[in-house]
């Protein structure tokens, strides 16, 4: 359909059930991303809180804790707690058996280790490990809602800076023509040349493995993509009547461009939107799984597959299919809701 | 004629169409008849159904289309069929094969990766039992019957290499390769020149005469449907307002749409002020029209006034050359000279009328004045100064003064826009008027002189209609209050009816706000009607200028001659 419908494209695109569904998958993951600290288990920065004695444990696994009151306590506010977490104020210590001996427990861990604990200021509680536990021991849920909030923040922002430069060159190449034109072209074949990895590689490596740094490579790679499709609409769209009487009311070609070219391919951006989206996750995945990208011990879904993927033929696979499969549906995701958009708005020539 | 038999016969049809959420009546309920070897004449103004119905006959609507009611009765050599109810493989017999069809716009309608030949080739061996050599010996020799110039070279060509009539002579030729029973033509003329318009009709006549088929022609354009048809059927929102022989049709109209239709278009033999419009005929409550001559005496005064008046525009040696072909380093090697040499003046007040066929270099002329093109060589002169010389700053204050009004109003207007903005951006780019709040006074006073609403301000280009929409164009040009307008075929792609009201309001704009305009248009009533002085283009030259009315009662090229020969009467 036109872009002249009367209905949005939000209503048409939640009535394609596959787009509804991605739509829903994401807006819950969106919300546990930004609420993530206060939803999961595990609250403490990174969800770093190794129980070495738990390692390993697998989905479902509960178990009894005391929890005894650390001496010196780092007060945290809740815009502090929200971004990072807030460091625990208590020793957790998880045990199979506890018997009170002389105002102390005396407490049996899950390695059979015996321990004596004064009993003061402690309290008991028990936790659930829905996805079970890793090799140190730390909840793996938690870490894997921290590392989906990692790709999606990543993938925003690169989605972000990637429609900025990208629409402002190509957007400048398209409609002013000429050198400017050859210039842009220049640029994006030169960029296209080198492989996406390789070229954040080398930007991660120049600039150093920051957790900004890697937005930042991710975006200045999939510019290209949007240059290349801004530019092309753009060649289509100059050609339009209601563009040369924009000139001849003499415009200003900013104006031309921002009022009067850029709303009428919000459609074929929207889908590359999406499309980049997924690809900026799936950058990030692969960086941290080699290594360049989050540094441990903050998680994310590329570096757990990497300290995880030795288990995937070792007996606990669900080590490794977990964040697999979270890649694995957060791309989807996306390009269905890419490729429905694509089918609502009629746009043919991307790619 | 009508002694003849019936061979189709169309009962009571009603089409409808399901768009989501509605059900829109295309066509309601109607009945006519086509006799052997006659020529039927459906005329009707766009959103009639005439080509709805033209379609219906050969099942080629989408799915979304259903029939409530109705019977299409054909009488073929063989059979009597019910259409609406035949199975597809019934269908497939009839279609190309007993009832051929050719549509609008010839370009579209050949397959751009296949050679014309054997496009035409390939219909005749689904038909008919014959081998390849006896095929092609059979289209070349239709090729010979449709007036194709030298048929082997045509046969090997691709669609591109050929012009739009030649390329409708090649549909004419696929369409009557089967001997057809009935030929449906859909506006076969639409897309072309009145010189070539006249040569597809001619040939369409004599297919008729020599193949004794029966044709349904369909057109917006009165004046073709009076040259070719025997009957004629006047349709009007999807209902059949009158029919009947075309010399009682024209000559004797009874219904008051058919009456407006035919008096909406500008005269030739007279000059007249204002141009009647349906709306004139269909409204009860309005007395008809009366209308005002100008005579050749008042004209004559005019143009003495003119005469007299300031120099306003002075085109000297203007050139515009694309280049046409270049060798491997990328020089040009062939130029096609779009505007070659052209020179003459205008003065303040004056309509200058601008003629010629598609490809004339008409419209490159008035945006090479304009400098939305550049010029290659020449001078342009507005008002004194020297507009090809002009830096930016002086050129965005001169473009307040001279603007632009674009053939198309669908493609004209920004669709993401409302239009009240769109007519307001001119005054902000140019810094008119105090604020905000004056620019939108300004603006709906400008919205109601074109006949538009103020409650209309706030809506989107696509809730209006054409002419509407070229009002919000013609609007908007006037929003930086120009002395002078270049109307680029601005009623080309409107229906006739429209068309009236646009020029009458384009000439009430004229005497109101005291505007010059240049106007440029394929079609000389329409020049005719509007123009003071008139300039015959062809190849990129002015081959000759007049005053309106001398132009055409003695014109003195044979380029012009043949341009008036050319249209319908």
């Amino acid at each position: 359909m036109s872009l002249e419908d009367k209905e949005g494209i939000f209503i048409k695109l939640v009535k394609k059930k596959t787009a509804l569904f991605s739509i829903l998958f994401l807006s819950v993951l969106f919300i546990l991303s930004i609420f993530s600290y206060f939803i999961i288990n595990d609250n403490t920065p990174d969800s770093n809180n190794q129980q070495l004695e738990i390692a390993l444990k697998p989905p479902g696994f509960r178990t009894d804790i005391l929890l005894a009151p650390k001496p010196n306590k780092n007060k945290t506010n809740i815009f502090q707690q929200l971004v990072n977490g807030s460091p625990s104020s208590y020793d957790e210590i998880p045990f199979k058996n506890i018997t009170e001996l002389e105002g102390s427990y005396r407490l049996v861990s899950h390695i059979d280790r015996l321990r004596f604990i004064p009993i003061k200021q402690t309290t008991i509680t028990n936790k659930t490990y829905w996805l079970g536990t890793d090799k140190f021991g730390r909840d793996i849920l938690s870490r894997l809602i921290l590392g989906i909030r990692i790709s999606l923040v990543i993938g925003l922002m690169a989605v972000c800076i990637s429609l900025i430069i990208g629409i402002a060159i190509g957007a400048a190449g398209g409609y002013l023509g000429g050198w400017v034109d050859k210039a842009v072209m220049y640029l994006i074949n030169i960029t296209w040349s080198i492989p996406t990895l390789l070229l954040v590689f080398a930007i991660v490596i120049a600039f150093g493995r920051g957790f900004y740094i890697i937005f930042l490579a991710v975006g200045l790679t999939l510019w290209v993509d949007v240059a290349r499709l801004v530019r092309g609409q753009v060649l289509k769209i100059k050609e339009e009547e209601f563009i040369t009487a924009a000139r001849s009311l003499s415009y200003s070609s900013f104006r031309v461009i921002r009022k009067h070219i850029i709303p009428n391919i919000i459609g074929p951006l929207l889908v590359i939107a999406a499309t980049n989206f997924a690809v900026a996750i799936l950058i990030e995945a692969g960086l941290s799984y080699l290594g360049f990208g989050i540094q441990p011990p903050a998680p994310s879904v590329g570096n757990m597959l990497n300290e995880n993927y030795g288990y995937a033929i070792s007996g606990k696979p669900f080590l490794a299919i977990i964040p697999a499969l979270t890649i694995m549906t957060m791309v989807l995701a996306f390009n269905l809701i890419g490729s429905g958009l694509r089918d609502i708005l009629d746009v043919k020539s991307i790619d | 004629m009508s002694k003849h038999a019936q061979i189709l016969s169309v009962q009571d049809l009603s089409i409808e169409f399901n768009q989501r959420d509605r059900i829109v009546n295309a066509v309601k309920t109607i009945s006519f008849e086509l006799f052997k070897g006659e020529t039927l004449g459906i005329v009707g103004e766009s959103g009639s159904g005439k080509s709805v119905t033209a379609l219906s006959i050969l099942q080629l609507l989408p799915n979304t289309a259903s029939y409530p009611t109705g019977k299409i009765i054909f009488k073929g050599d063989q059979q009597s069929i019910d259409i609406l109810q035949a199975q597809e493989k019934e269908l497939l017999k009839i279609r190309g094969n007993q009832i051929a069809m050719i549509f609008q716009n010839p370009m579209n309608s050949l397959n751009p990766s296949h050679r014309c030949g054997h496009q035409v080739l390939e219909a005749i061996l689904l038909h008919q039992r014959v081998s390849k050599a006896e095929g092609k010996a059979q289209v070349l020799n239709l090729f010979g019957q449709v007036e194709l110039p030298d048929p082997e070279r045509i046969y090997a060509a691709y669609p591109h290499q050929l012009s739009g009539g030649q390329i409708q002579r090649i549909m004419i030729a696929m369409a009557v390769s089967c001997n057809p029973e009935i030929l449906i033509a859909d506006e076969p003329t639409t897309a072309l020149d009145v010189t070539v318009q006249k040569s597809i009709i001619k040939l369409l006549e004599n297919i008729k005469k020599t193949h004794q088929t029966s044709t349904i022609f369909i057109s917006h354009d009165l004046g073709v449907i009076k040259e070719i048809a025997d009957r004629v059927v006047v349709m009007y929102r999807g209902e059949i307002v009158e029919q009947g022989p075309v010399d009682q049709i024209f000559n004797n109209p009874q219904h008051p749409y058919t009456k407006g239709l035919i008096a909406c278009r500008p005269p030739l033999n007279k000059r007249i002020a204002k141009l009647p419009t349906i709306e004139d005929y269909v409204n009860q409550d309005k007395s008809g029209f009366s209308e005002e001559l100008i005579s050749p005496a008042r004209f004559k005064e005019r143009l003495e006034v003119l005469a007299s008046a300031n120099e306003l525009l002075q085109v000297k040696n203007l050139s515009k050359f694309y280049s046409a072909e270049k060798n491997f380093l990328g020089r040009t090697t062939r130029w096609t000279k779009a505007v070659n040499d052209v020179s003459f003046t205008m003065r303040q007040g004056e309509t200058l009328g601008l003629v010629g066929e598609s490809g004339s270099g008409k419209s490159t002329l008035g945006r090479t004045i304009l400098r939305l093109l550049d010029a290659d060589s020449g001078t342009v002169h507005f008002k004194g100064k020297s507009v090809l010389d002009l830096n930016k700053r002086d050129l965005k204050t001169l473009r307040r003064d001279f603007q632009i009004i674009f053939q198309n109003p669908y493609a004209s207007l920004n669709p993401r826009m409302r239009i009240g903005q769109a007519i307001m951006e001119p005054m902000q780019v140019h810094n008119l008027h105090d604020n905000k709040k004056q620019r939108k006074d300004k603006t709906i006073q400008l919205m109601e002189s074109v006949g538009l609403t103020a409650d209309q301000y706030d809506r989107y280009p696509h809730q209006f209609s054409g002419g509407q929409r070229q009002r919000i164009c013609i609007a908007r040009t006037l929003s930086v209050e120009p002395s002078f307008i270049i109307c680029d075929e601005c009623v080309s792609a409107l229906d006739v009816s429209v068309q009236a009201q646009i020029l009458n309001l384009l000439v009430e704009l004229r005497d109101d706000f005291n505007l010059s305009y240049i106007f440029i248009s394929h079609d000389l009533s329409v020049v005719k009607h509007i123009s003071d002085h008139v300039l015959v283009m062809k190849d990129g030259k002015i081959v000759e200028r007049n005053d309106a009315e001398n132009l055409y009662n003695n014109p003195r090229e044979s380029y012009t001659q043949r341009l008036l020969d050319a249209i319908p009467k």
